[in-house]
């Protein structure tokens, strides 16, 4: 049995997904620290513990970023173990005088092997203890850390090991989008030309593409457990989805429900350019004008940039295509039992 | 039976690769649990697909007896 | 108004966001019966005929303002009940003017062209349901928002950028509807 060359070049592709999705390590980040609200006092002690980390002693710098973008540095790193140090610092009240609330700091730790790792939502507050030293804390502009560029994955917070899941649960979602476009095409097609065959097709298609919007729904779910907490939030990107495949799911109802070959590929293939129009509201346009957790909703950073580095990247388009290559092929044999229901048929 | 063979040994590698990844790190790794999210979305994904093969299968079937008659 | 009247029975008296979500679900009903079923309660014949006589997009377009047109009367209406027995006037009226009349196009821009399509399926009537409903929920989700607004149950900012969201929806189901009304309506 010979394979298209396109299944032969699905095959590796997976293979690679799942491996260098599950294998390729972590950068190496700040897993917790505390204490998390601290005052500024002459001597704080901060506890932090790394993940995938070699702090090593001597060479491991810490700092303290604050809001003006300048950096205060640990006098004393204690390092416990490649994954734990202890960071002393001498708080000043100076630095947050014109704040006397809790200002927002970032903690960063700076290590020649690693490169740096960040922290946020450090909290510091002004102390009405006179200062000791009788000296303004040293500061310095944020020039000075290690940049370490190797093939890993990105420390984020929260996410941590689940950032993963984007070549999984992400990767999916834009395998349905693609499948689906393909099925309005031929949708089109069938109402140019009135060709059954096309019809079939963007039903096979349809149908795939109903199956990984459903796969898309419950990983979904999975990842939120986990992340935000629950397996169903409030979140309106979560809930247009789900409404986008109640339709998809209607769509494979009407096709069922009409029994006349014509009309149903008429009705169908209309209500198929329907519902992606709806699809692409649904879940692009209306989530991007409200509140959303999802990453490029309601003031939220998209999936650009910043936070789609090169080694995501190199997994995450491969992983695209991997799924949409799986998705044509899985159309494809839906689409030749088609066929031959309707050869048999007539 | 073919297809039942291979279903299972996907199953196992799917399930054993992030057990590869071996590490003195690696208790606390699990300890967070957050690897086990990304191994539960990909057996969902797994899951879903073989759903998909399954009902496909279950049509096929009955058209080979419809023709068979 | 058969139903207006007993839900108000059984809820006693109706304010605030109850008020606009019990008005809003009740407007869905209305629509879908009265907007629904427009193409599909014709005798065969009569379809035959109309097919004969008219233009697909003006016979589409003809039933879009008829249905508008019931619709907006029929909400009307129910206002009016609304605001009978609850002895409580709109506190935004012309927000929700507003909000009522885009939704009221929504609703009935999603149902005609559902209605359209649904015809050659085999129960027509769980069909319409089942095809409108995912299409009705934003718009209903919209326009419950908007309306608890222009009821000062809480303040937002962003309604314009609501109502133009709405206004986009309509446009685009009319445009949908006209561009596929030729496909599907055949006898």
């Amino acid at each position: 049995m010979k394979l298209a060359w396109w299944k032969l070049l699905a095959i590796p592709m997976m293979l690679y997904v799942i491996l260098a999705g599950t294998l390729i390590p972590l950068k190496p980040g700040i897993y917790t620290y505390s204490p998390t609200r601290i005052t500024a006092y002459e001597d704080e002690a901060i506890k932090i513990q790394g993940y995938n980390t070699h702090f090593e002693a001597g060479e491991t710098k810490v700092w303290v970023k604050l809001v003006n973008d300048r950096m205060v540095p640990a006098h004393r790193v204690n390092v416990i173990s490649e994954t734990d140090l202890v960071a002393h610092f001498k708080f000043t009240k100076d630095f947050v005088r014109e704040d006397p609330a809790f200002a927002d700091a970032t903690l960063i730790v700076d290590t020649p092997t690693d490169g740096y790792s960040i922290a946020p939502n450090l909290r510091l507050k002004a102390s009405d203890v006179p200062n000791r030293f009788g000296v303004f804390m040293d500061t310095y502009p944020l020039t000075r850390l290690t940049q370490v560029d190797d093939f890993r994955l990105p420390f984020r917070q929260i996410l941590h090991e689940t950032i993963r899941n984007t070549f999984f649960h992400v990767a999916i979602w834009m395998a349905m989008f693609l499948l689906l476009l393909v099925s309005c095409y031929h949708s089109i097609q069938y109402l140019r030309k009135g060709d059954l065959v096309a019809d079939r097709k963007s039903a096979s298609l349809t149908s795939v593409g109903l199956f990984f919007g459903i796969a898309g729904l419950l990983t979904g779910s999975m990842w939120a457990k986990y992340t935000w907490g629950t397996f169903w939030t409030n979140d309106i990107k979560l809930n247009m989805s789900a409404i986008a495949m109640l339709i998809y799911f209607a769509y494979w109802l009407l096709r069922n429900s009409i029994s006349d070959i014509d009309s149903r590929a008429r009705t169908s293939s209309v209500y198929n350019l329907f519902a992606f129009a709806s699809l692409m509201i649904l879940v692009m346009v209306i989530p991007r004008f409200s509140d959303s957790l999802h990453p490029g909703n309601g003031g939220n950073p998209a999936f650009a940039g910043e936070d789609l580095d090169n080694t995501l990247r190199a997994v995450f388009y491969p992983a695209i295509i991997a799924y949409t290559l799986f998705g044509f092929w899985m159309a494809q044999l839906h689409n030749r039992y088609l066929d031959l229901l309707y050869k048999y048929n007539d | 039976m073919k297809a039942h063979l291979l279903a299972t040994i996907s199953l196992l590698l799917l399930t054993t690769f992030p057990l590869l990844a071996q590490s003195p790190m690696d208790d606390f790794f699990r300890s967070t649990g957050k690897i086990y999210t990304v191994l539960g979305v990909m057996v969902i994904l797994f899951v879903v697909f073989i759903v998909f093969l399954v009902r496909l299968e279950g049509k096929i079937k009955r058209l080979e007896k419809q023709i068979k008659k | 108004m058969a139903i207006t009247f007993v839900v108000f029975k059984v809820f006693g008296t109706l304010e605030g966001p109850t008020r606009m979500g019990v008005f809003w679900i009740i407007m869905v009903f209305i629509s879908i019966n009265l907007v629904g079923y427009s193409f599909s309660l014709v005798s065969d014949r009569r379809r035959l005929n109309y097919y004969q006589l008219y233009d697909p997009v003006e016979f589409l377009i003809a039933k879009l303002l008829a249905n508008i047109f019931k619709l907006i009367v029929a909400g009307i209406l129910l206002i009016g009940l609304f605001m009978l027995f609850s002895a409580q006037g709109l506190k935004n009226a012309w927000l929700f003017t507003q909000i009522y009349l885009l939704a009221s196009f929504g609703l009935v821009g999603v149902l005609t062209f559902i209605s359209s399509i649904a015809v050659y399926s085999s129960n027509q009537m769980s069909m319409v349901t089942i095809l409108s409903l995912p299409l009705l929920i934003p718009v209903m989700m919209i326009g419950m928002r908007v309306s608890l607004v222009s009821e000062r149950m809480f303040f937002d900012t962003s309604t314009g950028n609501s109502l133009l969201m709405l206004f986009g929806i309509d446009l685009l189901m009319v445009v949908l509807s006209v561009l596929f009304i030729s496909f599907t309506w055949k006898p």
